[in-house]
Order: C-alpha cells, then sequence, then structure tokens
C-alpha cells in the first residue's frame, strides 16, 4: 500500500474504504479516496 | 507514490477546533439525505452538516469521523434492511435479534451503506481515521466508562474524542450528555471538552458564521 493510505475494513458491507492521510497546516487529515468489495471466498 | 506530508497552502491557517459528531447525527443527516424523500432534508442534524460544508476550507471545525462511527451507522442501517426483511417473512420485531442472522444483506442495500460512508469520508471538513491499536490503559478507559454506564459504542467514542482533543462532544442523546457531564464533573477526566445537543452546536456554527470570527469555545 502507498504510503499515506491507509485502509479500513466495514464488515456488514465487507467492503474496504481506501483512506489517504495528508499533512496539512491544520494538521493530518483522513480522507476516504475510495471503496471496494472484499473478494469472495471460493 | 502518494506523498503523505503535501503542503496543502490554500487551506486556511486559523486554529482548527476538533469536534465529534455523535453517530446518531450522521444516522439522523444519512437517513434525511440518502433514504428519505428529498423533501425530507432539513433538520438540525442536516444544517449543521450542510453549514459546515458550505464553510468548506475555511471551517473551523473539523469533523472526526472515526472506523467505530462507520460501524455503528453501518450497525444502524443493515439492522434496517434486515428488520424489514425479518417482517416481511412474518416475524414479529421481538423475535428480531434471534431472526436476523437468517438474512443477509442484499447487493444494493450494501451500496447504500457504502455511499453514506463514501459521502462522510470525503467531506472537506470531516478528517477520517485510520483504526489504531488500543493500548492496556486506553482499554482500560472504555471499560472505566462502560462502568459508569455508558454505553459500548458510545464509549469508544468517547475515548476517541479524548484522544483527539476535540472540544466538543456533539450528540442528540439526553442520557448520554448527562452521564458524560457528570463524570466530567467529578473531574476524572481533565480534557477540555463539552458535551452538547445538536441544536447548541448548531447555534454556534451559525454564531461564527454570522460574525466569521471567534471559535465560539
Amino acid at each position: 500500500m502507498a504510503k499515506g493510505k491507509k485502509r479500513i475494513y466495514n464488515p456488514y458491507t465487507e467492503t474496504y474504504y481506501e483512506i489517504r492521510i495528508k499533512n496539512t497546516s491544520r494538521g493530518k487529515k483522513g480522507t476516504i479516496i475510495g471503496s471496494y468489495k472484499k473478494k469472495k471466498g471460493r | 507514490m502518494e506523498d503523505s506530508c503535501d503542503s496543502t497552502n490554500d487551506i486556511d491557517k486559523r486554529p482548527v477546533v476538533n469536534v465529534f459528531l455523535d453517530s446518531n447525527i450522521w444516522i439522523d443527516y444519512s437517513w434525511r439525505y440518502h433514504i428519505s424523500e428529498a423533501s425530507s432534508r432539513n433538520g438540525t442534524c442536516v444544517e449543521i452538516i450542510g453549514e459546515i460544508d458550505h464553510l468548506g476550507e475555511n471551517s473551523p471545525y473539523m469533523i472526526v469521523f472515526s472506523p467505530y462511527v462507520i460501524a455503528e451507522i453501518s450497525h444502524h442501517f443493515a439492522d434496517w434492511f434486515l428488520l424489514k426483511k425479518s417482517i416481511a417473512n412474518g416475524f414479529g420485531y421481538r423475535e428480531f435479534s434471534k431472526e436476523r442472522r437468517n438474512h443477509r444483506l442484499e447487493e444494493s442495500e450494501e451500496d447504500i451503506i457504502n455511499t453514506i460512508i463514501n459521502d462522510i469520508g470525503t467531506k472537506t471538513s470531516v478528517n477520517a481515521l485510520d483504526i489504531e491499536n488500543l493500548s492496556k490503559t486506553e482499554i482500560e478507559a472504555i471499560l472505566n466508562l462502560r462502568r459508569n454506564n455508558i454505553d459500548f459504542y458510545d464509549a469508544f467514542h468517547i475515548h476517541i474524542a479524548l484522544k483527539k482533543d476535540c472540544k466538543f462532544f456533539v450528540t442528540k442523546d439526553g442520557e448520554l450528555r448527562k452521564r458524560f457531564q457528570e463524570i466530567l464533573s467529578n473531574g476524572s477526566i481533565k480534557n477540555d471538552i463539552k458535551i452538547i445537543s445538536d441544536k447548541v452546536f448548531l447555534d454556534i456554527v451559525k454564531t461564527y458564521i454570522k460574525k466569521k470570527g471567534g471559535l465560539n469555545i
């Protein structure tokens, strides 16, 4: 995973949200930049 | 490669006040904005989000949005969809806690929940937090809130609000306000934080917008 990006998992929707974390003049700020479904197992 | 230390020159340099909006604020907003008819897009919670959103990068308020809030919002809407299925199958509300496990969310319902989370997490004045490992001391602090009759989700929310040095914890839950205020009054928590209702916070935001100065802490 690229530096400055994190992801959190939502078990209710089996979805990962990708969060970009930036250091700004107002402090650290995280923004959800996308989401994708967990791959279903066989 | 994403740079984690971008300088963002266009962001206002005034100090920012961290604010924690309880999940009930986001749930109210999301009901009205994503589930109900467009004509229902009113009320205190919608106004709060709308006003802060409108301030954009000039907002003096940064709303802390934690993974525990994401979990509670998702839990709420998942239960709503599953309850409808359960009732359609002839079960009553009281049987729901057992019956819910026999149903799954449809993809379209999961998409609605994800749309709600994405809508919140992409707002300019929302700081979406990553999950962090909790230390033993933090777990003890959360359990201590539980011992003071704070619900489990609320204990996590309060813990995050304190950890992120929030000046306001905004909730529609009058019982939670009363219980947390008692904890603040007995001096066991030293943080400078106020627990207030959605109506009081909306007044604070509106006063700020009117005066365009002072953070009304």
